[in-house]
């Protein structure tokens, strides 16, 4: 570890390229705060490993230190998810361009709002999301009353809204952060649900919660529409909201059998839309959890684990995808990029085109 | 990414990446020797790049302490006729120099993320600075876009078969234990 003097150093080489902004302690930025002590960051990076222990499982007990902070600061954890919750919205409505403040402009309230992002999100799914598409969709959609950036624009702020309603859950039960979490995804599914019956459900169909037997359902609370003749639309799922057909036992994961060709699978499926379906038939409790996760329609897949060495593990697996010969053959519009990963082993994947794809590993 | 990136061995790793002498360049320019280092996706990534984005991915107009230059079409010049060659000895120093401004460049836009985030020290306690202001979504999403095409030419560099030869071939220093475990966090 070097000295305090040399640490200086860094912090004075790179002041002065992020001048305009103030550059955080390093402790100050750590959840913890102050209370972080140098040996703890030191151990963030390593340090006392054994020299020739594997890279990945270096990385992982890293991880696992630094995930130790945030076990013991659980608050700042369920902050700093939502804080980067709004950093994936924020991405997704980038292409979107939210230009102006309108949003005192608007007269259908937030129903139409998310109608309206549900059905971005729809087109993003079908690949014919462009701005100009959505723009279309929205003067269609509010007989051009309503100026696209300024539904654009309140997206953002009805998913702030419910993110700081969220918030609120924080105080009542602060120990339990899976608990939280977990409230904080049924609490915006609900929302969105309830704002789309509000809109009409003859407009927006919903896959409905309850399937019939042997009839699988395309994620929680996503919506299944045709925007391009809404007319069609009923409360029997379209066509292609139909059950997916998956080989049987193709797709059984266990234990730490994520073959590369059997997470290549996965994301087909995902992409195919029969993510609880897979569900179903694995008996791997991670995945199984990992699928539970994705409520949100706008396309996450979360890994939820405690298990932070398997979770590296399972991130490097994931990644490894990616730049290998299974990979190449997966569709082209599948546009990965690894846009980032942080100390909180938090891995996202964005997907350029169509759906996102984040694996989060906690 | 923010406190990745301002941990100080994510610091300490672009600090001596940046303090890599031109005489330790050239030194890994003669171990190169003919050899060439084929990255397709690196190149084409290169090669579909305009010169103004690449102008904003390296920023020279706000680098303080002078650092080498990266030149867009020396680094593309030979992969056209030799099949995506991006590294070899005539841009060990343009590969170094890109590495370099990117990271720069993603501490800066992550350091303007924190900004518009409101993110400081103590920002958690509610009894410390309740008059702040509420993070505009505007800010942020601005930042974001400036960040995003920086994060994709970075992720770009960071997988590239020319940055794990870069590494091999630099001087030891950069090898260290330390360095390695750092730069692992950080990229």
């Amino acid at each position: 570890m070097p000295a305090e003097d040399e640490k200086q150093t860094y912090r004075d080489f790179i002041t002065p390229f992020v001048v305009e902004a103030e550059v955080p302690e390093v402790k100050a930025a750590l959840p913890g705060g102050s209370n972080v002590s140098d040996d703890q960051i030191d151990s963030c990076n390593g340090e006392g490993e054994d020299e020739d222990s594997e890279e990945y499982l270096e990385m992982a007990r890293a991880q696992a230190n630094v995930a130790q902070y945030y076990s013991s600061t659980s608050t700042l954890q369920v902050d700093s998810l939502f804080r980067e919750w709004i950093f994936t919205f924020v991405s997704h409505v980038r292409a979107m361009r939210t230009l102006q403040n309108h949003v005192k402009q608007l007269s259908r309230g937030p129903d139409l709002i998310i109608k309206f992002y549900l059905v971005s999100v729809k087109r993003e799914w079908d690949d014919i999301g462009s701005w100009e598409d959505m723009k279309k969709s929205i003067r269609e959609l509010t007989k051009g009353e309503i100026e696209p950036e300024a539904v654009a624009n309140a997206c953002i702020m009805k998913f702030e809204e419910t993110i700081r309603s969220l918030r609120g859950l924080q105080k009542s039960k602060p120990n339990d952060l899976r608990l939280r979490t977990n409230a904080a995804r049924i609490l915006i599914k609900k929302g969105l649900l309830k704002a789309l019956e509000q809109a009409g459900q003859s407009e927006v169909p919903v896959v409905p919660s309850k399937l019939p037997k042997g009839q699988a359902s395309l994620g929680i609370g996503r919506p299944v529409m045709d925007n391009r003749d809404a007319s069609s639309a009923t409360k029997e799922p379209p066509k292609e909201a139909q059950a997916v057909a998956i080989p049987p036992d193709d797709l059984v994961f266990t234990g730490n059998q994520h073959s590369e060709a059997n997470l290549a699978a996965l994301i087909r499926q995902f992409l195919d839309g029969g993510l609880e379906e897979i569900a179903k038939r694995t008996k791997d409790k991670r995945l199984q959890e990992l699928i539970a996760v994705c409520s949100l329609p706008i396309m996450i897949v979360t890994i939820l684990t405690a298990n932070f060495v398997t979770a590296a593990t399972a991130t490097r697996r994931f990644l490894t995808i990616l730049s290998s010969p299974v990979y190449e053959s997966l569709p082209k519009y599948l546009d990965f990029n690894l846009i980032g990963t942080t100390m909180t082993s938090v891995t996202m994947l964005h997907c350029e085109a169509t759906p996102r794809v984040e694996l989060r590993v906690y | 990414m923010h406190r990745r990136i301002f941990n100080w061995a994510s610091l300490g790793f672009i600090h001596n990446l940046a303090k890599i002498s031109s005489a330790a360049l050239k030194g890994v320019e003669e171990k190169l020797g003919d050899h060439l280092i084929v990255d397709r996706g690196l190149w084409t990534y290169l090669r579909n790049l305009k010169p103004s984005q690449f102008d904003n991915l390296i920023s020279p107009a706000w680098d303080p302490h002078g650092l080498e230059v990266p030149d867009l079409s020396s680094l593309i010049a030979l992969g056209e006729a030799q099949s995506g060659v991006v590294y070899h000895k005539d841009t060990v120093i343009h590969f170094h120099g890109l590495l370099i401004h990117l990271l720069l460049n993603y501490a800066r836009g992550l350091a303007r993320l924190a900004t518009a985030y409101r993110w400081k020290s103590g920002w958690h306690d509610k009894k410390k600075g309740s008059n702040d202001p509420l993070p505009l979504t505007s800010d942020i999403i601005k930042v974001v876009d400036d960040l995003f095409p920086i994060i994709r030419g970075l992720s770009v560099v960071t997988h590239s078969n020319a940055l794990a030869k870069h590494f091999r071939e630099c001087p030891q220093k950069m090898r260290s234990r330390h360095i390695e475990t750092s730069s692992h966090l950080l990229l």
